[in-house]
């Protein structure tokens, strides 16, 4: 078995010989070599370009997905999910009733207090501890 | 790398998809015949290889060095995604056949989960290999006429560096070049759909 296993390891280290040697070609005999194997180098040029923008676009899309739901993962800290909605409400009816002046740059919605869905209030509260309201975690309703 | 060393700088995975897509017509040739050669000797399509190298260097996940063409980075590349198609092959036959255990890095465990099939078993990892020896044999047969093209054949195949098999021959670097470029196209046309058929 060991021995058959060394040929499949010879035939990769054949390929980084050939591989080698494909790098260390010169321009003028890459294309040479192209000519006489009867390949069009732009049309191969082209297709991989394509092929690679296509990859490229691929990953952005992923990176995008991660970007967002990391996004709404720190838009809703364990803490704060953890309140119970109540006393979310509460709190946030009180935190903006002590700062009128932050109240003044939310939104009229906010601001009455009425209407927010719990993800909103959920969210505001986000957002004022992160502007560096005391939000008491461990308040219950 | 021994632990301590500092890091060689590397391009951020912008800048390398930029070097790709400034690349040349005839650096597109070379990287399908390295992924050509490579698919030669391991599970995988050339498509395949080259596909996972590019998304490798465009994920970060392999790092180009600043003082490396990008070329010979993604061919790197294309040798490393081969090479661990070849382990996770032989890994997942032993697991299926259960018969041993066997060191694998975490590149190994990506190849086993995103680029091998899962079909793999120790029946066909001995076909692949004894496919593996004929083929190492036809290609040494290619130079059964001259010892010489013979000798870096094999040279190549034990791993061993481009000097150690001039020594060993006794030529200079510019009968070794030529002997080499007798070599790549004297395969080229032997196999001209590569060693699998």
């Amino acid at each position: 078995m060991t021995e058959k296993r060394e040929n499949r390891d010879a035939l990769i280290r054949l390929a980084t010989a050939l591989a080698e040697d494909v790098l260390r070609a010169s321009e003028s005999e890459i294309l040479a070599e192209a000519r006489e194997n009867k390949i069009d180098v732009e049309s191969v040029a082209s297709a991989r370009r394509t092929q690679f923008g296509s990859i490229a676009a691929t990953i952005a899309r992923r990176r995008l997905t991660e970007a967002k739901a990391a996004v709404a993962a720190q838009r809703r800290p364990a803490t704060v999910t953890r309140l119970d909605l109540v006393a979310a409400r509460r709190q946030l009816e009180r935190l903006l009733a002590q700062d009128p002046e932050t109240a003044q740059k939310l939104t009229m919605a906010a601001r009455r207090g009425q209407s927010l869905s719990d993800d909103d209030v959920l969210d505001m509260l986000a957002d004022l501890k992160e502007l560096g309201f005391q939000v008491d975690e461990d308040e219950q309703g | 790398m021994p632990p301590g060393e500092p890091q060689p700088a590397t391009l951020s995975p912008a800048e390398v998809a930029a070097s790709i897509r400034a690349l040349p017509a005839a650096a597109w040739y070379r990287l399908d015949r390295i992924a050509a050669y490579y698919a030669r000797a391991c599970p995988l399509e050339a498509d395949d290889l080259r596909q996972e190298a590019l998304d490798r260097a465009l994920t970060g996940i392999r790092k180009c060095p600043i003082d490396v063409d990008v070329v010979r980075f993604l061919g790197e590349a294309m040798r490393s995604v081969a090479s661990d198609s070849v382990k996770a092959q032989k890994r997942k036959a032993t697991q299926a056949g259960g018969t041993g255990l066997s060191l694998v890095t975490l590149e190994d465990a990506e190849a086993i989960n995103s680029i091998v099939s899962p079909s793999a078993t120790p029946e066909a990892a001995l076909i692949a290999e004894e496919e593996a020896r004929r083929i190492r044999h036809a290609i040494l047969d290619l130079f059964a006429d001259d010892v010489v093209a013979q000798t870096i054949v094999e040279g190549d195949m034990e791993g061993m560096e481009a000097e150690e098999i001039r020594n060993l021959i006794g030529l200079d670097k510019t009968a070794y070049a030529s002997s080499r470029r007798l070599i790549r196209r004297r395969i080229d046309k032997a196999f001209p759909e590569g060693w699998k058929s």
